[in-house]
């Protein structure tokens, strides 16, 4: 059949390469570090599209100021609608004054919101990663011993399945991440071991019905072993369908991993976390939208991004799904 | 299906036990002791042993899994909240309406609003409205409940005022029809963010479910005499697709339920979701555990009523 080129993958994989993108070259796009707290008096929830200018100071602050003119001895500089006079002495000695922009605005610390969104990006598509990488192997693992070991394994093993699916996810996920030390890894590692149930029933009912193809059947009359039948015949037909479940997991944990930086139980700050980015903004919604709003925007289009890829992947493989 | 139902609950009890003995275990053997969190740093340790002592915390553990454990099983008890100084049980009687009130309405609004956009999508298949829906379906999954709610507050209520952003107390507050609208302008907000939230599977089970049904010989046979595109869609094919729907409601549940605990603490809505939250963070070990317990019991609850429900809508399953 023709492969078909749905507008689902083509959507899907920009805006997840927009991601990676923004994740691997960081530092080159962002003005700012995203922990630098410019100005945590004069330059806080500044509206985006704010100009200021950066004054940095020699003790490694910095100030922000709506205008700067020179003066005798220093310069007179426009900050929170005061003006203040600053000797030349207490400025960096190599580039004090920069103009900026803050196409995104700033947080209540005064923190660059753009430079927090792009290295966010950072957290959420590693853990997101990382986490799909985990659940896949989980699940594969689980589905093939229950398809290939049968009998009373198989029972238990789906039966087990079964029962973490009916759990509620996020009563688990905040559990588990409550009860350890809040880690990269352990947000990692919690999110990839309550996300695996789907794949692992996936890979069992794949491997059942390839079981009853005549290739199979034919190498197992050959007397191929088990792991020789396992590794050439059954796992290159299964890989087709882990990847595209384990490329919408990517999508589920980064929203996973934002919920529980949300409540506080995922990546801690000053780390910027998309979730924890909001959390922090919560509470001055009407002062700030911005900052609640943008880094919800940027966690939508990311998990979307990936949910139209796996949506379009299975489409162009004819995987069967949901 | 009613002479399955003890062995249901048999299996269903196993593997609660199993859930709650492993949560215990982690509890346990985790870092970190509850007293710490309850206490002044600078009390004595004299002080601090009794504390642990009136918590039975000085027992060793498989003591207090075992004392834990009889009570439930022997006296139903529970036992005592430690941040709420409280019966556990009296705790979460009080949660639970709440979470109730808001998961059966959101699930409510996740099926009206689900099939809706499911039949458009299947009518109007492969057209601009069925590609419009899909978006929409995967823009939804997409969306973080949390935010979805905060954006929500800040626009119906900060900005337009339509309803309040919090401050819901509980259930039980006034009688008669003010206590039950002042309880409804609380709860809609939440309901139509975790609803609309979750929307996205059913939408996509109906739509799938339809054009299934609709390749079906019933429905050539249904055109052929003569009804009309609205009759075939509405009557013909949608009861057919209601075996899967209802087949649905018992994997919605947890979805639902997990959702609900960020749209509690977002919305500050006094259930089941931010007790349990409240408990985690507080390390109230007997409350966390009997809202595990009470989650996982109305998972179970729910799907043997979308089993039951599912034999109803579908009659060819009864024999079996």
């Amino acid at each position: 059949m023709q492969p078909r080129t749905s507008p689902s993958l083509v959507v899907g994989l920009a805006l997840a390469a927009s991601f990676a993108l923004l994740a691997i070259a960081a530092p080159l796009l962002t003005p700012f570090s995203p922990v630098a707290q410019l100005d945590a008096v004069a330059g806080r929830y500044l509206p985006p599209g704010s100009h200021r200018v950066l004054v940095r100071l020699r003790d490694g602050s910095s100030l922000l100021a709506e205008d700067v003119q020179p003066a005798t001895g220093g310069i007179t500089l426009q900050r929170n609608g005061e003006t203040q006079w600053l000797a030349n002495d207490r400025m960096r000695l190599r580039a004090p004054l920069r103009a900026s922009l803050f196409a995104l605005g700033t947080d209540r610390y005064g923190r660059d919101i753009w430079s927090r969104l792009v290295y966010g990006a950072r957290v959420s598509l590693g853990i997101g990663l990382l986490a799909a990488a985990l659940a896949a192997a989980i699940g594969s693992l689980v589905g093939g011993a229950a398809a290939t070991l049968g009998g009373l394994t198989d029972r238990i093993l789906m039966r087990t399945t079964d029962g973490v699916l009916a759990f509620p996810r996020l009563f688990l996920l905040v559990a588990m991440a409550a009860i350890f030390p809040q880690r990269g890894w352990v947000v990692v590692v919690v999110i990839g071991g309550t996300g695996w149930m789907g794949l692992a029933r996936i890979v069992r009912g794949e491997i059942l019905s390839l079981q009853q193809r005549d290739f199979v059947a034919a190498a197992r009359t050959a007397g191929l072993p088990l792991t020789t039948i396992l590794r050439r015949h059954l796992l290159p037909h299964v890989s087709t369908p882990i990847l595209v479940e384990a490329t919408t997991k990517v999508g589920e944990a980064i929203l996973a991993e934002a919920a529980l930086s949300f409540l506080g139980l995922g990546i801690q700050p000053p780390t910027a976390s998309w979730g924890s980015m909001i959390a922090e903004a919560a509470d001055a919604l009407t002062r700030a939208w911005w900052a609640a709003a943008v880094p919800g925007i940027a966690l939508t289009l990311c998990a979307l991004g990936f949910n139209l890829l796996g949506d379009g992947l299975r489409d162009r493989w004819h995987v069967p799904g949901a | 299906m009613l002479r399955e139902i003890p062995r249901r609950l048999i299996s269903a009890a196993i593997l609660l036990w199993i859930v709650l003995t492993l949560t215990f275990a982690l509890l346990h053997l985790a870092p970190g002791d509850p007293a710490n969190l309850m206490i002044d740093p600078r009390v004595s340790m004299a002080q601090r042993q009794a504390l642990r002592h009136t918590l039975g915390l000085d027992q060793s553990i498989p003591r207090q899994y075992f004392d834990w454990l009889t009570a439930i099983l022997l006296h139903a008890d529970w036992g005592v909240s430690f941040s709420h100084h409280q019966p556990v049980l009296r705790v979460i009687r009080r949660a639970l309406p709440a979470t109730l009130l808001l998961t059966a309405s959101a699930l409510l609004i996740q099926y009206v609003v689900g099939i809706g956009c499911g039949l458009l999508a299947a009518r109007y298949r492969g057209g601009f409205l069925d590609h419009s829906i899909r978006l929409l379906t995967q823009t939804l999954y997409s969306l973080p409940v949390f935010w979805l709610g905060l954006m929500a507050i800040l626009l119906f209520s900060e900005r337009l005022g339509w309803f309040p952003s919090g401050g819901m107390r509980g259930t039980t507050t006034a009688g008669g029809w003010k206590g039950a609208l002042e309880i409804a302008s609380h709860l809609s907000l939440p309901a139509l963010v975790l609803g609309v939230a979750s929307a996205g599977r059913i939408v996509r089970l109906t739509r799938n479910a339809l054009l299934d049904v609709l390749q079906r010989d019933f429905i050539r046979t249904a055109r052929a005499k003569g009804a009309s595109q609205r009759r075939v869609l509405l009557v013909h094919a949608l009861r057919n697709t209601m075996p899967t729907l209802v087949h649905a409601f018992g994997v919605s549940l947890p979805i639902l339920l997990s959702g609900a605990l960020v749209t509690e603490v977002v919305f500050s809505w006094p259930g089941l979701g931010r007790l349990a939250y409240d408990a985690i963070l507080a390390r109230d070990y007997p409350l966390i555990l009997a809202t595990t317990a009470m989650t996982g019991g109305l998972v179970v609850l729910g799907s043997l009523i979308a089993e039951w429900l599912h034999s109803a809508a579908d009659p060819r399953l009864r024999c079996d």
